[in-house]
């Protein structure tokens, strides 16, 4: 009796196993604004800490304004890429 | 008689192990052939695979709570007697079971993994199928050479009991703890091949590395915690850890998890140590399966006790090569691919403290694992086994923790890049002279332990730095015209992983210093005394009041009576016990701890005479419970250093 439990059991299984392997799926494709969002994420998680840094006196002027302008610059190409065609509504 | 719990168990983890080669081989045809059917099969077979650890694990814990000793593991590890919480405790109090513990916390997060990326489907194919190769081993033993089913022929009428020294409410959660943090470097290790197979080690996965680790961390964080105090309240010897191989198996990836943590902020930030970080991810899951490897093939109580367990030992052995050869292999394929995007451009500057704090935790973790693995070693070149034993780890340990303990002042005082002079005079003339003062006034108070005082006066200087940092934080925002609370509140509140992280940092110095004072100036004193006689240890008298014998259920009790005054204030009365378990011949301690925050007053019942006289050993550890609330506030703010920031505009 228990084998027959067992038996209909890895059919159950199978079946929800197979199922899908004979449909046409299409193929997930990875869509590249991921790592610019991921990218558009870390710029301004950066630009913000570099703030704080500069507000609790981790930083002289110039070099708080020069990595501010790189980190900007950064930031400012991710989000131009991320807003150009394809752009997420 | 069919036993249905059993054979419903042996069902589970033999279509568990079909069903793992069947995902694997289905995600592999999906990658390769590009179709999404193979792929949503081969998820669908993770969550059947989560589904049958579930009914096995549902199986075990039926047949130890209607106590089947026809299963043999129930009969190994339960008896008739035993408390509810003790029975169910019993599930892993064992080999066979701690496996399927194991397989089943595998599940959860394999299942919360391949959902979560969804978002990523580049990268959900390959984690799920490098986690479905995780699985296939854990199947491959549990239907095998450590199937927690077997039957024991005929079945005896009552069991054996579970280990007296696992059967404290501590050992509850501390294997579940320990197995989270394990088990979760899977899914990291699986995202970093991932990553390597797809070429993808951008930002996305740093994001995605970071949550993962930091989770297990957590988990690993308690359950060494929970060790270090079943250890200290269980095994009646006064201490909390002993670099004993299970407590190093542990700690090993624990450091290399933590260096990842840190090194990770310079790839953020820099796009710098990519290789090292994928390696410090692949080394942190190896090590939790060496650790495991260490701890169930038996090699390191003996290296004859290999050959007690030899499949095991061997199939892990095997796993482990597999593993590490497998992950560096791409790697080193990926290695091009991965060079560093900037560099370091001087030698002041948070990157290079990141980085010696990176070599000072791998340093950390190399001191144990060959300390550990050091009487191995020893008895396979030169047929003698030598255990280095404590003061070969803590004097190699205290100078290593001593330079973390500055770093982790260091690193948050420097900016990325670059720092000029007078910032470094300004951000460190507080800590340093916090550091020198305290340095000086223990000197002074007569403090002569030259660790102790290095240990104090690094975690002064941290204390600084996190007192100066918040306190400079506060002060910008109170400018902007915010209230001292609120400031403070959204200071930390709009900076959770900065903040989280100091809170982490305040909670390992308070780690440290328990440590280090209760490491130190730990004093004890033992007398054999008659009923009514009293005897002093430092600031405490003791007044012993006779012996009382009673009876558990399989257990003998036998309790002193002690009285306790710290100068004319009495404290209250104390009973330290000592248990003998009757079938299995084992006597146990049952220390009576006298606990605050200045130290805890330890009592041990250590032998009695027939006469009523009673020897009590008695131990003083100053500041232990720092270690505690340390370890609880390093937690909890590694919890909070994870909790979603609000989201921030472009610029």
């Amino acid at each position: 009796m228990i084998e027959v439990l067992f038996f209909t059991v890895a059919v159950l299984i199978a079946a929800y196993l197979l199922a899908p392997a004979f449909q046409s799926l299409q193929l997930p494709e990875a869509d590249p604004r991921d790592a610019l969002e991921a990218a558009g994420d870390a710029a301004l998680r950066a630009l913000h800490d570099l703030d704080l840094d500069w507000q609790t006196g981790k930083l002289s002027e110039s070099d708080y304004r020069a990595a501010r302008a790189l980190l900007e610059a950064e930031a400012s190409e991710v989000f131009r890429q991320l807003a150009g065609p394809g752009a997420r509504q | 008689m069919v036993n249905l719990v059993g054979e419903v168990g042996r069902f589970a983890l033999l279509a568990g192990l079909v069903v793992a080669l069947y995902g694997i081989a289905a995600t592999a045809l999906g990658l390769t052939r590009r179709h999404g059917g193979y792929l949503a099969s081969g998820r669908r077979a993770v969550t059947v695979w989560a589904l049958l650890m579930a009914l096995a694990s549902a199986a075990l814990m039926t047949a130890f709570l209607s106590r089947d000793f026809s299963v043999r593991f129930v009969a190994m590890a339960s008896e008739s007697t035993q408390p509810l919480l003790q029975t169910i405790m019993a599930f892993w109090g064992g080999h066979d079971g701690a496996l399927l513990l194991w397989a089943l916390i595998l599940a959860g997060y394999m299942v919360t993994a391949v959902w979560s990326l969804r978002f990523h489907p580049d990268l959900q194919g390959p984690a799920a199928a490098t986690l479905l190769v995780v699985a296939v081993f854990f199947s491959i033993l549990l239907a095998g050479a450590s199937n927690p089913f077997v039957p024991l022929i005929p079945p005896p009428p009552d069991g054996q009991g579970l280990n007296p020294l696992l059967r404290n409410p501590w050992m509850s959660v501390h294997p579940p703890m320990l197995y989270l943090g394990f088990v979760g470097m899977s899914v990291p290790f699986a995202l970093a091949v991932a990553a390597l197979i797809t070429g993808r080690l951008d930002d996305t996965w740093v994001l995605l590395s970071r949550r993962w680790v930091i989770v297990p961390w957590i988990f690993l964080t308690l359950g060494l915690l929970l060790g270090a105090k079943w250890s200290y309240v269980v095994l009646g010897w006064g201490g909390y850890w002993a670099w004993d191989p299970v407590e190093n198996a542990a700690f090993m990836p624990w450091l290399t998890a933590t260096a990842f943590l840190h090194s990770i902020q310079i790839q953020e930030r820099r796009g710098m140590l990519v290789p090292w970080n994928v390696a410090l991810v692949l080394l942190t899951f190896g090590l939790t399966i060496f650790g495991t490897f260490l701890v169930r093939s038996g090699v390191l109580s003996s290296v004859n006790a290999f050959a007690e367990a030899p499949l095991i030992g061997y199939l892990f052995l095997s796993f482990l090569s597999v593993l590490l050869l497998v992950s560096f292999g791409l790697l080193a394929w990926r290695w091009e691919a991965l060079k560093s995007r900037g560099a370091v451009e001087t030698i002041i500057s948070r990157e290079t403290a990141f980085l010696a704090n990176n070599l000072l935790f791998v340093a950390a973790a190399v001191v144990v694992l060959l300390g550990t693995m050091f009487p191995v070693l020893t008895e396979a070149f030169r047929g003698v086994k030598i255990n280095v034993g404590p003061p070969y780890f803590n004097t190699v340990m205290v100078p290593i923790s001593v330079g973390i303990l500055l770093l982790m002042g260091i690193g948050p005082l420097l900016p990325w890049r670059q720092a000029t002079p007078e910032q470094l005079v300004r951000n460190f003339t507080l800590p340093a002279a916090a550091a020198v003062l305290g340095a000086l006034v223990l000197g002074l108070l007569g403090v002569r332990h030259l660790g102790a005082v290095l240990v104090y006066a690094a975690a002064l200087f941290v204390l600084g730095t996190i007192v100066q940092e918040t306190a400079r934080g506060t002060r910008v925002r109170i400018r902007r015209g915010e209230i001292a609370p609120l400031a403070l509140a959204r200071l930390f509140g709009r900076n959770r992983r900065r903040y989280g992280g100091y809170a982490v940092h305040l909670g390992v110095l308070l780690m440290l210093v328990g440590i280090a004072a209760s490491s130190a100036f730990a004093t004890q004193a033992g007398a054999t005394l008659r009923p009514g006689e009293r005897f002093s240890v430092g600031r405490y008298t003791l007044e012993y009041g006779g012996l009382r014998h009673s009876e558990l259920p399989g257990i003998d009790v036998t309790e002193a009576s002690v009285r306790v005054w710290a100068g004319a204030r009495f404290l209250g009365s104390y009973a330290p016990q000592r248990y003998f378990y009757r079938a299995q011949e084992q006597p146990m301690h049952h220390v009576a701890i006298r606990s605050s925050l200045r130290e805890d007053l330890y009592l041990i019942l250590s032998e009695w005479t027939q006469d009523g006289r009673g020897t009590i050993r008695v131990l003083v550890h100053p500041l232990v419970s720092w270690l505690w609330i340390g370890g609880v506030v390093a937690v909890l703010g590694a919890a909070f250093a994870i909790l979603p920031e609000r989201q921030r505009r472009a610029p």
